[in-house]
């Protein structure tokens, strides 16, 4: 009988070490499988950002899962998130809003396979699935548009064709205003990345999209309508 | 690329581990007078039933693969039962009621978790729950081994600190869709200081200890705000001061560290007996049963991991602690991928929170740190520590995306 207890000290010793160092180096080196559930693809440097997790964070914070170095990112701006029944992009009370298709979201808004959603002027294009399911280098050659600009006063039309064209009361503008409260040089519609936007330079007068004034470079989408004092142009995808 | 590891054997492991809890079950047997040898197989055979209830139903209802976590605390539940069986066999029964309680409330808070949107609700209910609990027993509690925490119904006592802690971690990470946008921690540091005050009144330092670490923690995950835990910490650190200068009895309850060696026979006395039937059980224990330690007071609560240190040897002891840094890392890896960050924050708040209580337990018997009277996860005797242990493994549980594979999560 002693020597029968003096065997079970080792025996418990060794099960228990075998079912806890199993388990330990099990739970230690055991990760969740990497899959990709979307992408989002920098429309600026094409620049692709694969989205591994529910919830990917995008801002300007060290802490984000996806970093923007623009300034006009806030430091936590926003965050993707995977629901059970899609994604999601959630405003996490950024300073210059997230704007899905051009239109601002309020608090949250769902996203489909090819939006385009703006964290301040980083602009992305949303996929859905990894790159092998999307051929992001076919789809991104759609994105090569005529665009065009609508005077709503007169619907003279103005191709945007080019790298820019200039807006203001200097002769010589590609869109020629003639009022006082206009500036010289008031505001300039450009491409970048296949993509345009609009830069304020008037100083009495603000340029406004959408009624909301301009202070940096913003993305256009189709449908916007630029406001100059009393004159007004709509932006027109081809 | 990440790499896959395999899950373990779940049908190997849970052989073995039965296997250890019959050879426990026959040492215990072998050793008790015939009036405890019925409740001591009783105790082991429905945990024994109950374990692989729960190993099938998931494995096969649930189609779970991952069973790690819950090998570990059926096998840790088991090492604590097998020395409340043997140093207290009247007691083995209710202790195994508290288990069966535990895993139900792992099961339940598992079901509970996967409703966010149920989650969110229950938030502001459970902490004012928690915090309307601690007003009852700082009111109503008896002074118990110099803290006042317990509450006695009839012949049950309950420690509710002990059930707060599950809350606590619930009420701390439930912010959800809100986590992103809403980084203030104004009602959060109402309801940790409403928590850790109670605590403070109730004498129950170890405790408040222990509230005050997750409060941090889940602090951090949620704001990553530095400056702001500094500020909280060095609030804290003033007032533990003026409290130690304005109530000198509170410092005496920690006389004797540091140098319980002076103190051998008075203050120092449980450390002291700790220390050396620890070292005298070697690597291998002296057997279940035939230890010295289980004499003193409080030996399957406080002292559990000197017990553990001489009847199972230092070996098990030294696996045992790793377990506690496994759960922790666990936690951390499956954060990120984590189906909410509220999983996240729960699973690293739960897991911090067991290392952090085994490591007051493990440090305070051998005066390192003070003694707080904190039980060491999932082996020491207790009711309560043992349900809040095995609810908080359901936190844990929930960070792994594939526990909700099966239905899925509500969001």
């Amino acid at each position: 009988m002693l020597e029968l207890e003096y065997l079970m000290r080792y025996v418990l010793c060794i099960l228990a070490i075998a079912v806890i160092i199993n388990c330990v180096w099990s739970l230690i080196r055991l990760r969740p499988d990497k899959k990709v559930y979307a992408i989002l693809l920098n429309m600026a440097n094409d620049e692709q950002h694969p989205i591994t997790c529910y919830e990917t964070s995008v801002g300007r914070s060290k802490s984000c899962d996806i970093i923007f170095t623009n300034s006009t990112v806030s430091r936590s701006h926003a965050v993707v998130a995977l629901r059970k029944d899609g994604f999601y992009v959630f405003d996490t009370e950024s300073k210059t809003g997230v704007y899905v298709n051009g239109e601002k979201i309020q608090k949250s808004e769902k996203l489909s396979d090819g939006d385009v959603i703006a964290f301040g002027t980083a602009i992305m294009k949303f996929y859905i699935g990894s790159e092998a399911d999307n051929d992001i280098s076919h789809k991104k050659d759609e994105n090569i548009k005529l665009s065009r600009l609508v005077n709503l006063a007169d619907n003279t039309e103005f191709t945007l064709d080019g790298d820019f064209i200039t807006i203001g009361r200097e002769k010589g503008s590609n869109i020629e205003i003639s009022a006082p409260y206009v500036s010289r040089r008031q505001a300039e519609v450009f491409k970048y990345n296949n993509h345009w936007y609009i830069k304020n330079f008037g100083k009495i007068t603000k340029t406004a999209l959408n009624g909301d004034a301009i202070f940096s470079d913003t993305p256009l989408y189709d449908g916007d309508v630029i406001r100059i004092g009393d004159f007004e142009f709509l932006y027109e995808e081809i | 690329m990440l790499k896959k590891t395999k899950n373990v054997n779940l049908i190997l492991m849970l052989f073995v581990i039965t296997i250890f809890q019959l050879t426990c079950l026959f040492t215990l047997v072998s050793k008790a007078v015939d009036e405890h040898k019925t409740g001591i197989i009783l105790t082991f055979g429905i945990y024994i039933l109950v374990e692989y209830i729960y190993f099938i139903g998931t494995r096969l209802v649930l189609k779970r693969k991952g069973f790690e976590v819950e090998l570990i605390a059926f096998l840790l539940t088991s090492i604590g039962l097998s020395i409340t069986a043997s140093v207290y066999p009247d007691k083995a029964l209710k202790q195994l009621v508290a288990v069966l309680i535990g895993i139900f409330g792992f099961v339940f808070l598992q079901w509970l978790l996967r409703d966010l949107k149920r989650v969110s609700f229950l938030r502001v209910p459970a902490a004012i729950g928690a915090v309307g609990l601690l007003a009852f027993t700082l009111v109503f509690a008896s002074f118990t081994n110099g803290a006042k925490n317990w509450l006695y119904f009839g012949g049950i006592s309950i420690q509710p600190s002990e059930l707060v802690k599950v809350v606590f971690i619930f009420v701390g990470a439930a912010s959800l869709e809100k986590l992103q946008s809403n980084k203030s921690l104004t009602k959060f540091i109402i309801f940790a200081f409403a928590c850790v005050g109670a605590l403070f009144l109730m004498y129950d330092f170890g405790t408040a200890l222990i509230f005050f670490f997750t409060f941090i923690v889940i602090s951090f995950m949620r704001s990553g705000d530095i400056r702001t835990l500094v500020l909280v910490c060095t609030v804290a650190l003033m007032g533990g001061l003026i409290v130690l200068m304005f109530r000198p009895y509170v410092a005496n309850r920690f006389a004797a560290y540091g140098h319980v060696w002076e103190y051998f026979d008075t203050s120092g006395y449980q450390q002291t007996r700790t220390m050396i039937y620890s070292a005298s059980g070697g690597l291998f224990g002296v057997g279940l049963g035939n230890g010295e330690l289980r004499d003193i007071f409080a030996a399957t609560e406080d002292l559990v991991f000197g017990v553990v240190c001489e009847e199972f040897g230092m070996i098990m002891a030294g696996a045992i602690l790793l377990s506690y840094v496994a759960l922790l890392v666990y936690s951390i890896r499956h954060s990120k991928y984590a189906r909410s960050s509220f999983y996240a924050i729960c699973a690293c708040a739960a897991s911090s929170l067991m290392l952090f209580q085994a490591s007051l337990n493990v440090f305070g018997v051998n005066d390192i740190l003070p003694l707080t009277g904190v039980t060491l996860p999932f082996i020491s005797r207790g009711g309560s520590s043992v349900i809040c242990c095995w609810m908080l493994l359901a936190f844990i549980k929930a960070v792994d995306r594939s526990t909700y594979r099966y239905g899925g999560v509500r969001q």
